[in-house]
């Protein structure tokens, strides 16, 4: 009798977790396509602990990397010194150049006084852990909640678009790296404005699905943000495209991307402390809120 | 209690320092410490619900660390499980040589299914999340270093334990535990 009861408790313990487990999926799926979801405190929790240990853990790798990057860095310094003075002789006349061209056509108090117009607030942020899971390509930042972080806010860094939040705790954030399989992004070629999507591809490349036209799309060409789907703003740097696959007989050609930011080396992040419109609208109406820019009329 | 303290306490700790050590290793070459505790538990714990029970716990603190869907490494890792539990009770795992045969089979099932359960909910665009180099060095990875902690789970198990010591990896011909 006691061994069909612990039977019984036993089958219902099994099919109750992988029930869970499953239901858990469903729900986390349908909150992803809503902007994210901010974890309840016993799952934000474990993004609150894993901050401080991961970076504690961090400390001796960082150490010994630091210490390899320096000495491999001096092997080449002088090479690179002279290369580098030559480059910045480049570019200090390019720029002397780009500066009177702007000053004299009176752009430049403009674009002053427009980007303190559409400034988006921006939270620095340490990046203190990577994807435990070798097939999927998520961090861990050390801001949260309590920071202003929020899901579905856009991160850079210096060199262009990081990716985006998917889910925060009080004292830290996931964010969905660009290089995910399950990112996509709205892209833009910046010379000939083809527009196109950009996905997570392996070895932590991109790839850019276009509608094909002559010329569109060329080795070399800098590819940003569209602005379009209401999830990044418009104008951050994706990366640069390597290789076009073209083939005649298809509508969609895709192209390789090599992104901007160095994921490997990324340390340090900004948050952009404001939703695209299409976020704010899904999380408002996840949550049962509409947001004012609904409500208003149209005029 | 003090076991089931310590086995909590690894794997809630274990995904957090392996997500600290991956951006230093090429990806795919850090041993994954969740499914090498399930593993472990599996083969060396007595109370079969306490190991499932585990087993989830573990499964979902890799969820929230990883941008896996919650509940997928917990759903396919109690399904690991059962596998590396199921094995250990007609297969003869106490050499180095079947436990690194297990840990590999069950990293390419792990790696597979989760792969397959985002394709299924449509989280994925297009491209398939494992990608074969990577997937080979897991396998090593993960099975070089399954018989090191399969023997540092048991001994911890059988250092803490109030039930009789780790479960008894060696079966002889006849189907009894020796």
């Amino acid at each position: 009798m006691f061994e069909f009861r612990t039977r019984v408790f036993f089958a219902f313990l099994v099919a109750g977790l992988l029930g869970i487990a499953l239901v858990s999926m469903v729900v986390d799926r349908r909150a992803l396509g809503s902007g994210g979801r901010e974890l309840p405190w016993w799952s934000g929790a474990v993004l609150d602990v894993a901050v401080p240990v991961q970076k504690m853990v961090a400390v001796p790798f960082d150490f010994a990397r630091d210490r390899w990057t320096q000495y491999g860095a001096l092997v080449g310094v002088r090479q690179q010194n002279e290369a580098l003075h030559d480059r910045l002789a480049t570019l200090e006349e390019e720029n002397l150049q780009l500066r009177e061209a702007l000053v004299a056509s009176g752009r430049l108090e403009r674009i002053a006084e427009m980007r303190d117009e559409f400034e988006i607030p921006m939270l620095p942020a340490e990046l203190v852990g990577v994807d435990v899971s070798a097939w999927f390509r998520a961090a861990l930042l050390d801001r949260g909640r309590e920071h202003g972080v929020h899901s579905g806010m856009p991160v850079i860094s210096e060199d262009g678009l990081v990716g985006l939040v998917t889910a925060t705790s009080r004292g830290a954030a996931k964010i969905m790296l660009l290089i995910d399989a399950q990112s996509a992004v709205d892209g833009v070629i910046q010379r000939s404005r083809a527009r196109g999507i950009v996905r997570g591809a392996r070895d932590d490349a991109l790839e850019f699905e276009f509608v094909a036209r002559q010329g569109d799309v060329r080795v070399g060409d800098e590819l940003i943000t569209s602005g379009l789907g209401g999830v990044y703003p418009k104008g951050l740097r994706i990366g640069e495209v390597t290789e076009v696959e073209a083939s005649e007989d298809e509508m969609m050609h895709t192209a390789k991307v090599r992104p901007a930011v160095d994921f490997g080396r990324l340390e340090l992040v900004f948050v952009m402390l404001r939703r695209g419109p299409t976020m704010e609208l899904l999380y408002a109406t996840a949550q049962g809120d509409v947001p004012e820019a609904a409500e208003r009329p149209v005029p | 209690m003090k076991r089931t303290l310590a086995l909590i306490a690894l794997g809630l700790f274990a995904p957090m320092v392996q997500g600290a050590m991956v951006p230093f290793l090429p990806r795919g070459a850090c041993p994954d410490a969740g499914l090498l505790l399930v593993i472990a538990i599996g083969l060396s714990l007595r109370a079969t619900g306490m190991g499932v029970a585990l087993t989830a716990g573990v499964g979902f603190v890799a969820d929230l660390l990883s941008g896996a869907l919650l509940g997928s490494h917990a759903f396919l890792w109690m399904l690991a499980f059962g596998v590396a539990r199921f094995t250990s009770l007609h297969v003869n795992l106490k050499g180095p040589f079947m436990q690194i045969a297990l840990a590999a089979s069950l990293t390419v099932g792990a790696a597979l299914g989760l792969a397959g359960l985002t394709a299924f909910f449509g989280s994925a665009g297009g491209h398939s999340l494992v990608a074969p180099v990577e997937l080979l060095r897991q396998v090593i990875a993960n099975g070089l270093t399954a018989p090191f902690a399969i023997a540092s789970i048991s001994w911890l198990v059988a250092r803490l334990s109030d039930d009789g010591g780790p479960r008894m990896l060696r079966i002889d011909p006849r189907g009894y535990t020796s």
